[in-house]
């Protein structure tokens, strides 16, 4: 029995993981939810948030990621967002300024897209911080 | 005829517009390969999930408003063009296309979306109605901008007062770097591909249901479709700017030649005459 499954991350940019792994655990829409290998083919929206893994190294990883969707289907685990970062990719310091900026604007903000849009940012940037 | 000093300044001043339009292809031809490059990383994604609607799409038991289709009682055309110029006749062949694409829907209300500068300016000075015009996306085509220019077709898409049935993208396609082919493509409402192989998903749960799925997924095709559209007619637009430039700097170089003869020739009718006027004198000395 396999205990490891092909995990991928695609982004318009490219594909920004690519290995297999022991365990993922997701943001999901409706909380926080892990997915093992040998797990039933199922797709789920994604918020914006933090993946963790375990590779088959044993390693621990984060990624953060700008919402998607995830296909978990027998024989890999396919992710999509607009954008996804793994830790080495994160600037902690343009992170912490964006959250910053989007935290200071928010507060003289009226326009109700312009708030949606800057809190967005905010759980982005967060998101950026947490995987760092 | 021109003085020796007058030809010399004219040599001159081509050359330093060669070396202009040198350069010009120079950064053509880089911005090229980084656009392509883009497109080449997009490729995985856009491919798979164009594969998931398909399949999402082969199941008949849910809809959505970007998928359902309508008689095209109001259309929209997205017009991709550049913001600058230079890029021999790559504006105009698309502003055309646009125009006859336009004429083709006579019975329907007809809109314009445009994307750069000259497609703006062109389509917003004959009047046309233009619903939103995209500026400054170019030189530098982000994903951020084809987020942008999504959001907002498929906030039009949705109005009910405005409510599109259908939208066009307009632009050029890059073929290679000596070809650019203008393209009509159907953006909304999306047309899923047939399935080949059997549907995939059939025993695939979606968590919480597919209306919510297709909610995600069909916007991310939608953005991905306009960055592949973007950064394609931003090579294109290099493509034929480069081939404008090396065409620019080859007359450039005829030109050259052609003034450096004509410097020669003068130069040497100089000499003859003056050697002439030394021979006559000394012949007129000898008496």
């Amino acid at each position: 029995m396999a205990n490891n499954i092909l995990f991928e991350i695609l982004t318009p940019r490219g594909v920004v993981y690519k290995a297999n792994v022991k365990h993922v655990k997701l943001p999901g829409i409706a909380g926080q939810f892990g997915v093992l290998p040998q797990h039933i083919p199922f797709m789920t929206t994604l918020d914006i948030g933090v993946i963790e893994l375990d590779t088959i190294e044993g390693k621990q990883e984060k990624i953060a990621v700008s919402g998607g969707f995830v296909e978990v289907l027998p024989e890999k685990i396919v992710l999509f967002a607009e954008t996804a970062e793994t830790s080495e990719m994160i600037d902690l310091q343009r992170a912490q300024n964006a959250l910053q900026r989007a935290e200071e604007k928010l507060k003289s903000a009226t326009d109700e897209i312009e708030i949606e849009r800057l809190k967005m940012a905010i759980a982005r940037a967060k998101a950026r911080i947490k995987a760092k | 005829m021109p003085s020796l000093k007058q030809i010399k300044r004219r040599i001159a001043s081509v050359k330093s517009t060669q070396q202009i339009t040198k350069a010009m292809k120079m950064v053509a031809a880089a911005k090229l390969r980084k656009a392509q490059n883009n497109m080449m990383a997009a490729r995985p994604y856009s491919h798979r999930l164009r594969t998931v609607i398909a399949d999402m799409a082969a199941r008949t038991d849910f809809s959505h408003f970007l998928l359902a289709v309508r008689e095209p009682q109001q259309v929209a055309f997205v017009v991709v063009a550049s913001d600058r110029g230079m890029a021999g006749s790559f504006n105009t062949n698309v502003i055309k296309k646009a125009v006859a694409t336009y004429e083709e829907f006579e019975g329907s209300d007809r809109f314009l979306i445009t994307v750069g500068r000259k497609a703006t300016d062109y389509f917003v000075k004959r009047n046309y109605p233009v619903l939103s015009k995209h500026l400054n996306v170019f030189p530098d085509p982000t994903l951020e901008s084809a987020r942008s220019i999504g959001e907002n077709i498929i906030e039009k898409y949705r109005n009910n007062e405005l409510g599109l049935d259908r939208v066009y993208l307009i632009y050029n396609e890059f073929k290679n770097a000596a070809q650019q082919r203008i393209v009509v493509e159907q953006l909304l409402p999306i047309t899923p591909e047939k399935m080949e192989s059997e549907p995939y998903l059939l025993d695939v749960l979606f968590e919480p249901d597919p209306e919510t799925i297709l909610n995600t997924i069909l916007p991310l095709y939608i953005n991905v479709t306009i960055w592949h559209v973007l950064l394609e007619s931003f090579a294109a637009e290099m493509a034929a700017r480069m081939t404008a430039m090396e065409n620019a700097t080859k007359a450039a170089g005829d030109l050259i030649k052609s003034l450096t003869l004509q410097f020669n020739k003068a130069r040497q009718s100089a000499i003859t005459k003056e050697l002439l006027e030394i021979v006559s004198g000394a012949e007129a000395l000898k008496g």
